[in-house]
């Protein structure tokens, strides 16, 4: 949409990012009449190099160049246990810089101009303004393929409670979590500043004796997400280098694959077998991580079938992954995420 | 000590206006961009692509 691109004049002369020219962040010939001169040696996103934000933002440039959304370290963390010393190498090189990097966000990304996802971006937020937060028009991109359609319903389930109540994305994942607290992590999981259900809801403040009982007798054995996630989330399948992947709604729980005890719902991720083949890597421990991780379905919400009724896990056993419903041709690890509920003793 | 005052505010007011006018005349990035029509008529739809919608 041009409007993308278009820049609101009224903020040349009041906002300090103005005060120099243009080509002081993004190059190019500002002089030049004709487009093309105009634009030749322009830089689309000039704070992919942090330093051009450092001056005036010191702290946050020093912190966010190791911060994930920058390194993109949790994408090669979350594959590379797959493969070989040599094939990591391969990978690092043909595949991660190339194409996984490729995905790390500048610091307009969030605060100038939405990200741009198969070619198409939301352009600037509001004509170049340097804009705090936009959720909808930044992580709602970047995320959009999972995360945002559920949590807002376009997926076509129940928009998650917290959004229906007018929370967005920073309401939970606080500004710490995207620029980053100095540590280089490899994983999301690593970080401290998580959110966490127990956060705003903690034990001991239900309404009723039926809530307070179930959360008692689920604790440390659940996540919240098991009972309160509100039906089929979008599961990516079959991903190849450079073709992407399919996708398809399910709701599974079994165990975290991550600690082998507690019930959490599962997300099938979509690297197979030979998903990185055309780059020459043919995983040679792919049995070593699971098909599923453990997700937190941004879809959530208060009653659901599992919080009303005991039989719908003890009896039913409704959504439990069994070796029947694993992946063909899956990783072995895929086979110690099944778990059967216990029936309810009386 | 009055008139000093005086005379540094209008110049301040002058530095000021000359500045924002040259910015204004200079800047080919800022003539184009913020004009809707031009904008408008320069404007390329992407074409779109298959597959990719996003990670998280």
């Amino acid at each position: 949409m041009y409007k993308g691109l278009l820049i609101d004049k009224g903020i040349i002369g009041s906002d300090p990012h103005f005060s120099d020219s243009c080509s002081l962040c993004h190059k190019g010939n500002e002089k030049a009449q004709d487009r093309k001169v105009a634009h030749k040696g322009m830089i689309k996103r000039p704070s992919d190099n942090l330093q051009i934000c450092a001056p005036c933002h010191e702290d946050i440039a020093k912190t966010y160049k190791n911060a994930l959304h920058y390194t993109t370290a949790g994408q090669r963390h979350g594959v590379m246990a797959r493969f070989s010393q040599e094939e990591l190498k391969t990978f690092d090189a043909k595949v991660f810089e190339k194409s996984c990097r490729s995905c790390h966000a500048s610091c307009g990304d969030c605060h100038v101009k939405g990200p741009v996802i198969s070619g198409i971006s939301t352009g600037l937020l509001k004509g170049h303004r340097f804009v705090k937060r936009d959720e909808g028009k930044t992580c709602a991109l970047c995320h959009g393929g999972r995360v945002y359609p559920e949590f807002t319903g376009e997926y076509g389930g129940t928009p998650d409670v917290h959004y229906q109540k007018g929370m967005v994305c920073m309401d939970c994942h606080k500004k710490a979590e995207f620029h980053g607290d100095g540590n280089l992590y490899v994983s999301r999981h690593e970080r401290k500043n998580k959110p966490a259900c127990i956060n705003c809801h903690p034990a001991g403040q239900e309404k009723s004796e039926k809530a307070k009982s179930a959360h008692t007798t689920h604790t440390d054995k659940m996540s919240c997400a098991s009972c309160h996630a509100s039906g089929q989330y979008r599961n990516c399948y079959d991903c190849h280098a450079g073709k992407g992947a399919t996708s398809k709604p399910g709701f599974i729980l079994g165990l975290n694959p991550r600690d082998k005890k507690t019930i959490t719902t599962l997300r099938v991720v979509p690297t197979v077998r030979d998903t990185f083949l055309s780059a020459g890597i043919k995983m040679d421990n792919f049995d070593v991580l699971p098909n599923y991780w453990d997700t937190v379905p941004h879809n959530i919400k208060k009653r659901t079938e599992r919080t009303r009724s005991c039989d719908v896990c003890h009896v039913d056993k409704e959504g439990f992954l069994t070796k029947e419903q694993l992946i063909k041709g899956g990783a072995k690890a895929n086979e110690g995420l099944i778990y059967t509920p216990k029936q309810i003793k009386n | 000590m009055k008139k000093v005052v005086l005379l540094s505010f209008a110049l301040i007011i002058l530095i000021y206006g000359v500045a924002f006018a040259v910015a204004d005349k200079d800047s080919g990035c800022v003539g184009c961009h913020t004009d809707e029509a031009l904008m408008k008529s320069l404007f390329v739809p992407p074409k779109i692509g298959g597959g990719e919608e996003g990670e998280g």
